[in-house]
């Protein structure tokens, strides 16, 4: 696994926009299935091995619904990234979709 | 959750309400993210009118004061008077900033105080259903333009130069990490700063003048008509190309109003008390 | 005998006075004929006391900043005509909308538009109450004389502090410009009210639910509070509100002050108290029925003049106390009968009969003229 452990989507906050397709450079995500909380159909992180951790989706997500939790094979680039996620992140949400 | 938006939205008040795709959020993440980095979010006090941008401070766990249409900016120039140390920073959008507010702008411009005004140009008029704006491109067919808009839009950007802002840049929703660096260097601009933001509206924009209201599409549309450039002076030459430069217009010092006050009021107590009036 | 330094002084100089002392520290403003001394005069005195005046590019900026200053933290005032406060009546709704305690002085000039710049009228009584959009409640003072133009100006800011409102000094012409004495009392025999600010922490702090009395405890910007202040019809959060939370939140706003009416309602009677002919006015109307009353009573004509002085929300109960034993009541004013309709609205026995005398064109109503319309109009 290159970088992400998972991506988590809030299904209370996600609109279905697919920007996060959009700007993602490593075709991590396609349309999903599930609908969220605002019944959007979501998006889904299907090639979660191809993440570099590089945040654009998560910097661009116009929701703020997005967040890349890092694992822990990392390349320098995303160790910086993912450094400056852990360090604020106070995950606890139960209707998050993890994959 | 995003770890900004954990650390800095007001979470009762979600989900925002702006539509899927719309740039206005990637603005509070952007904006966030210079204030994370600045550490000021106490020192915060936002103002905004109505508008789709108007709710972007909303948002945000901070004071927000936002009143009426076009007035943010008397709003900020009220709270900015009543504690200089405020860090006061407006947010205004095409209509509410250069047109009901356009005058407003001219004169805290003119005053070089110090604020950030945030002008979202999404080159319509959204909240209120698709009507012209006066940074609508030429031809563009509105809910109040349907044969065509025959008004040449505003340059947000040039107004504020040329009414005496000390900072003025123009920014995208399609180049994220250049809109945090520029919200920071205004936050700390030491005078009065203007920053406009092309932003996407998929629905309105999107789907009456551009032909698309997917988000992808209208993020694509601003990547490929926004052109980020180093030198203003080759703006005319990128305009002449129907595109829509971006980057840093104006960076000077000058005295700054509130600072300007406080010297004059302390040589006026200092006269006073003299036995002069000045 | 009041007690303090005397001075002769315009009305609008006695506003100035009044509104430093009572610790107006903002003001914005833009020139007006018959206003622009208030605007002056702070602009020379609010520095000296670390104020901030403004001359803003309109009105409507004056007003706005005004509101947000309150926010800010900051006992703010404005003043303005006739035209200016046409301008201003957004922000009027805005005041009442976002609570924020202000004060803004309207001296009334001729109208309508730009009407009569530097004469003397009334015409603005209905805009003070009424001119914002949707429903709201504020408290309008009239002052007749510089002395009750320092006084209101002072009770002005406490009522706004008291009840997080808008207050309105509807001062016209007359007031604005005659120069009389004004005793200006020593800071220390002021009694000043300052807004309630909240007493917990701002986890605990819901913004805009109020207390018993209605008003809720109104925190500064940026003292830790971080408070999402909307102009839309909010719910105890702030958020925009339901449709319930809309009706409550109205509700709150009208009740809050109309229900306390009795804590600030003021009119005052010159003359005979038992006269069966009474003038009801209000402003600089009241000096002429006064002086008419005086004149009247050289005659062995006994008159009663009733002075309106806090006219919005309208003191029903308390004018009818007022008119009590009067059979003919002539409502005096320079306008063509606004405060006649209210007074009709309010004594509604037929035995009573109430009568107009109108003066409008910017033409101020001698004593001889009252007497005069008594005769002409048995």
């Amino acid at each position: 696994m290159k970088g992400a452990e998972r991506i988590e989507i809030d299904r209370r906050y996600c609109k279905g926009c697919l920007l996060c397709q959009y700007v993602c450079k490593y075709e991590v995500f396609e349309p999903g299935q599930e609908r969220s909380a605002l019944d959007y159909l979501m998006p889904r992180p299907a090639k979660l091995e191809n993440c570099r951790v590089c945040l654009l989706c998560q910097t661009h997500c116009p929701d703020m619904a997005l967040v890349v939790v890092a694992g822990k094979n990392l390349t320098a680039e995303s160790a910086k990234n993912a450094e400056k996620n852990d360090s604020n992140s106070k995950i606890a949400h139960k209707k998050i979709v993890t994959l | 959750m995003n770890p900004l938006g954990e650390k800095y939205l007001r979470k009762d008040f979600l989900p925002f309400l702006f539509c899927p795709g719309c740039g206005d959020g990637m603005i509070v993440q952007a904006f966030l993210e210079a204030v994370d980095q600045l550490g000021i979010i106490d020192d915060l006090a936002l103002a905004a009118g109505i508008g789709c941008s108007a709710w972007i401070p909303v948002y945000i766990h901070a004071d927000v004061f936002k009143g009426l249409h076009g007035r943010a900016i008397p709003a900020a120039i009220g709270l900015k008077a009543t504690r200089p140390s405020r860090k006061v920073v407006v947010f205004t959008g095409d209509g509410d900033g250069l047109a009901i507010g356009g005058l407003h702008l001219l004169h805290a411009a003119r005053r070089n105080i110090e604020m950030t005004v945030v002008l979202v140009n999404n080159q319509i008029y959204a909240m209120t259903g698709g009507q012209v704006a006066p940074s609508t491109q030429v031809g563009s067919r509105t809910q109040t333009t349907p044969y065509g808009n025959l008004e040449k839009p505003l340059d947000g950007c040039k107004i504020a130069v040329a009414a005496g802002a000390t900072m003025v840049s123009r920014c995208s929703t399609a180049h994220l990490k250049t809109l945090s660096r520029t919200f920071k260097k205004a936050l700390t601009h030491k005078g009065f700063s203007f920053v406009e933001v092309l932003s996407q509206c998929p629905v309105q924009t999107g789907r009456y003048i551009l032909g698309s209201g997917a988000p992808q599409f209208n993020l694509q549309w601003l990547r490929d008509n926004c052109v980020p450039v180093d030198d203003p002076a080759k703006w005319g030459e990128i305009e002449a190309q129907g595109k829509i430069p971006l980057g840093d217009v104006l960076k000077i010092e000058k005295p700054e109003f509130m600072e300007e006050v406080k010297k004059m009021n302390q040589k006026v107590k200092e006269a006073w008390a003299k036995g002069g009036e000045r | 005998m009041k007690k303090g330094r005397i001075k002769v002084m315009q009305g609008n100089e006695a506003c100035v006075e009044a509104a430093l002392l009572a610790g107006c520290r903002f003001f914005a403003g833009y020139p007006i004929t018959p206003a622009s001394e208030i605007l002056e005069g702070m602009a020379r005195r609010l520095p000296l006391v670390d104020g901030f005046c403004l001359q803003a590019e309109d009105e409507i900026a004056a007003l706005v900043a005004v509101v947000a200053a309150s926010w800010g933290g900051a006992k703010s005032m404005t003043a303005t005509s006739g035209p200016g406060f046409c301008l201003m009546m957004e922000g009027v709704g805005l005041a009442a909308s976002v609570e924020a305690p202000c004060v803004i002085v309207n001296v009334q000039r001729g109208g309508p538009a730009s009407g009569q710049s530097t004469s003397t009228a009334q015409g603005d009584l209905y805009q003070a109450r009424y001119g914002s959009n949707g429903d709201y409640s504020l408290i309008t003072l009239c002052p007749s004389t510089s002395q009750e133009m320092f006084d209101h100006t002072i009770q002005a800011f406490n009522l706004a502090e008291r009840f997080r409102i808008p207050v309105i000094i509807l001062s016209d012409e007359v007031v604005a410009h005659i120069r009389e004495k004004v005793v200006i009392p020593d800071l220390d025999d002021l009694e000043l009210v300052e807004r309630k600010r909240p007493t917990v922490p701002m986890e605990e702090f819901i913004p805009f639910q109020a207390e018993e009395d209605g008003v809720p405890p109104m925190p500064d910007f940026n003292t830790g509070y971080k408070i999402p202040v909307i102009s839309q019809c909010k719910g105890p959060y702030g958020t925009r509100g339901t449709a319930q939370e809309a009706v409550v939140f109205i509700r709150r706003l009208t009740a809050k002050v109309e229900k306390h009416i009795a804590e600030f309602a003021d009119i005052r009677t010159y003359g005979d108290q038992k006269a069966e002919t009474a003038f009801v006015s209000f402003g600089s109307v009241c000096r002429a029925a006064r002086s008419a009353v005086d004149m009247a009573r050289e005659k062995g004509l006994a008159l009663r003049s009733v002075e309106v002085k806090t006219i919005w929300p309208f003191p029903d109960d308390l004018l009818r106390s007022k008119l009590k034993g009067a059979k003919r009541v002539i409502v005096a004013e320079m306008n063509l009968g606004m405060l006649r309709n209210e007074v009709q609205r309010v004594i509604r026995q037929p035995e009573i009969k109430i009568e107009l005398f109108s003066k409008i064109g910017g033409i101020y109503p001698q004593p001889q003229e009252f007497l005069r319309f008594l005769e002409e109009k048995r």
